[in-house]
């Protein structure tokens, strides 16, 4: 079996195939010098969206630790009014400021990277089995 | 010196390096046009449709993830580009199983060795080929022809790798008895 296979790859090969035209690349590379240059070659996003989503998780989590170790140390330390004081407003930073800036980087980001990159347009018109 | 990879190229084509298409064309023309030939079974077709891949890849590069074989994905876009030329112009339009009826089985080891042996087999393998569906012709062409392995050619067609392998073996056989019938022909043309 292994013998026929071998004949017949020999077969393939000797079989004669038509030549292809001697100017085809130069015909072609003149084709494409005068393609319309309206469609720009779109640039990958710079940052990859998982990375912003997983620094928004982290930042929920962060903040969720924050606030209740503030809320355990407000009871357990009620007394020292100095430490709860500080624990206070590390939770309204974290509560109140840090979530809105970094939602409002993240629609910066995205309107930076559809005007840079062309991503949305890349993305809704890929086809999966073409190309 | 060795010759640069492929998506060195490719990067300086997204760069702007028109020099570059032209050394990435020179690299695949000939194994395109081959492809695009034993498809649509004409030369010009397979030029035009090797222009237009070639057109389609400069226009889609952005679309290359650069963690695939660049090959892979040359050989699939002429895989797919020759269907889809010869669906629109309908030149080929018969299938296996149309020509299974008229042809005579072969099975005999003996028969086969015949055939390959036989000195005028090369010149009717073309005409052979030509008998056979673009999608047989393809995949006997990319494993004999390229010396492919199956799991390139199932990436290439999209079939899965067990369905290449039952193709390979059913249209090999239909090869034989083409080839079979075509050299009786000639023997009997001959001696009258």
């Amino acid at each position: 079996m292994a013998d026929t296979e071998k004949k017949l790859k020999q077969l393939f090969k000797s079989a004669p195939l038509p030549e292809l035209s001697a100017d085809f690349t130069s015909n072609l590379m003149e084709g494409i010098k005068v393609l319309p240059k309206s469609k720009p070659i779109a640039v990958r996003p710079l940052i990859h969206p998982l990375v912003l989503w997983l620094g928004l998780l982290l930042t929920i989590i962060l903040s969720l630790v924050v606030s209740i170790g503030s809320n355990t140390l407000q009871i357990k330390f009620n007394n020292f009014p100095t430490n709860f004081e500080s624990f206070y407003y590390l939770r309204q930073i974290f509560n109140n400021y840090l979530i809105t800036t970094y939602a409002i980087l993240i629609l910066i980001w995205f309107l930076i990277d559809y005007k840079l990159s062309n991503f949305r347009k890349v993305k809704l018109f890929r086809k999966n089995t073409q190309y | 010196m060795a010759e640069p990879d492929d998506k060195i190229i490719i990067k300086k084509i997204i760069a702007g390096e028109i020099n570059a298409l032209q050394e990435l064309i020179n690299r695949y023309k000939y194994q395109g046009f081959n492809l695009a030939y034993r498809i649509c079974r004409n030369r010009e077709n397979a030029e035009e449709i090797l222009q237009d891949v070639f057109i389609n890849i400069y226009s889609n590069l952005d679309k290359y993830n650069f963690t695939g074989k660049f090959s892979t994905w040359f050989y699939r876009i002429v895989y797919n580009q020759s269907i889809s030329y010869i669906r629109k112009k309908k030149k080929v339009n018969f299938s296996l199983n149309e020509f299974e009826d008229i042809l005579e089985p072969i099975d005999e080891e003996k028969t086969i060795e015949e055939i390959l042996v036989n000195s005028e087999t090369i010149k009717y393998l073309d005409q052979a080929m030509n008998e056979l569906s673009p999608d047989e012709s393809a995949i006997l062409h990319l494993y004999y022809f390229e010396e492919k392995k199956v799991s390139f050619i199932a990436e290439i067609t999209g079939f899965t790798e067990t369905t290449v392998k039952t193709r390979l073996f059913r249209t090999r056989k239909k090869l034989y008895s083409i080839l079979k019938r075509l050299l009786k022909k000639e023997f009997s043309d001959f001696y009258g």
